[in-house]
């Protein structure tokens, strides 16, 4: 893949180039997962929304006049849809059911997988430290944290539409909690970068 | 204070361990490349303009059946969607009739959905995202994408 191109892709996606919508899930998807999971959902929430908003995008490609709020697009996309099927999960199982506020991590197979294969290499083991670290924390600050981690990194602005938060309340919230990340991560034993 | 440096560092550790513990599944993100194959260029967009999840009595907890109704102009498809989970029925009616058959759209594929001459058809439905492709005589139009 060559240098981003954003627009290029929108266009040529929007008239049937495969392609081009390839390279357009492959620049954004980490932004969209990094939102859906900041949401909490169970895994198969998850995913359902993961599709749906890329699927949303697909039938609305030749409506997207301005390629650089494509990535705000996604994020309010799926912060809109984690958001009803958070609702509907809430109606359907009571939060006690729920590990919302869990400090662990989170327990699905293709973790484990991922896991159990890399058990032995150091750079893992830390990750899953610093993962349980950054899950002890508030609410608030895992929702920034887990977007702020998207790769490749997110705007600001991509943060506030993922989030609902003001743009210029996220470099202040940002440092708190990478400030208690840091804290959390001294209690747990784990040392600084 | 700690440096703005030392901030990016430690969100970069992060994005590394985001990358390790909790990536896009693979299978996932090839799903959503492959459904462009199900996109219709000549499609025009039916809107959801009512969602009955979305009301006051969703919030006490009246959840079935859900009620949706996609509109375009003056053509309408209206959607019950029962069933709980892995299992569910869909149950839907197109004014004004016409179609003999719907396409039901999903990450899965597509297939298509007899429609009788008052307009009705009815299907099992398989958990994610779904549209529907309904060809009238003056227009093909897709329901946009809900999530069961």
């Amino acid at each position: 893949m060559g240098p981003d191109d954003v627009g290029g892709w929108v266009a040529a996606a929007a008239n049937g180039d495969k392609s081009a919508w390839n390279a357009l899930v492959a620049r954004f998807d980490g932004l969209v997962w990094a939102v859906v999971r900041a949401h909490r959902l169970e895994a198969a929430d998850a995913e359902d929304v993961y599709q749906t908003t890329w699927l949303r995008l697909m039938e609305h490609i030749g409506q997207i006049r301005d390629p650089g709020r494509l990535a705000g697009w996604l994020a309010t996309t799926a912060r809109h849809e984690a958001l009803k099927a958070w609702r509907a999960r809430q109606r359907a199982a009571p939060v006690s059911d729920l590990d919302l506020l869990g400090g662990d991590v989170q327990e699905d197979s293709a973790e484990t997988q991922v896991l159990a294969a890399e058990a032995a290499a150091e750079h893992a083991s830390r990750a899953r430290r610093l993962w349980s670290a950054m899950n002890s924390l508030s609410e608030r600050c895992q929702q920034l944290l887990r977007v702020l981690a998207a790769d490749p990194p997110p705007s600001y602005a991509e943060v506030a539409a993922a989030l609902g938060m003001a743009i210029g309340s996220i470099g202040p919230t940002r440092a708190r909690c990478l400030e208690r990340l840091r804290s959390a991560m001294t209690a747990a034993g784990v040392s600084a970068p | 204070m700690t440096a703005p440096d030392d901030d990016l560092a430690l969100e970069a550790e992060l994005r590394a361990a985001a990358a390790i513990i909790d990536p896009v599944p693979p299978r996932l993100r090839q799903s959503v490349v492959d459904a462009f194959d199900l996109r219709r260029l000549d499609a025009e967009l039916a809107e959801l303009v009512f969602d009955s999840s979305l009301e006051l009595a969703a919030l006490r907890g009246d959840q079935e059946p859900r009620l949706l109704t996609f509109q375009l102009g003056g053509l309408v498809v209206e959607v019950e969607l029962s069933g709980a989970d892995r299992i569910r029925r869909l149950v839907g009616h197109l004014v004004p009739t016409g179609p003999q058959s719907i396409e039901l759209r999903s990450p899965q594929g597509a297939r298509d959905v007899p429609v009788d001459s008052l307009g009705r058809f009815s299907t099992d439905l398989v958990p994610g995202p779904f549209s529907l492709a309904c060809w009238w005589p003056s227009q093909l139009v897709i329901t946009d994408w809900v999530t069961g």
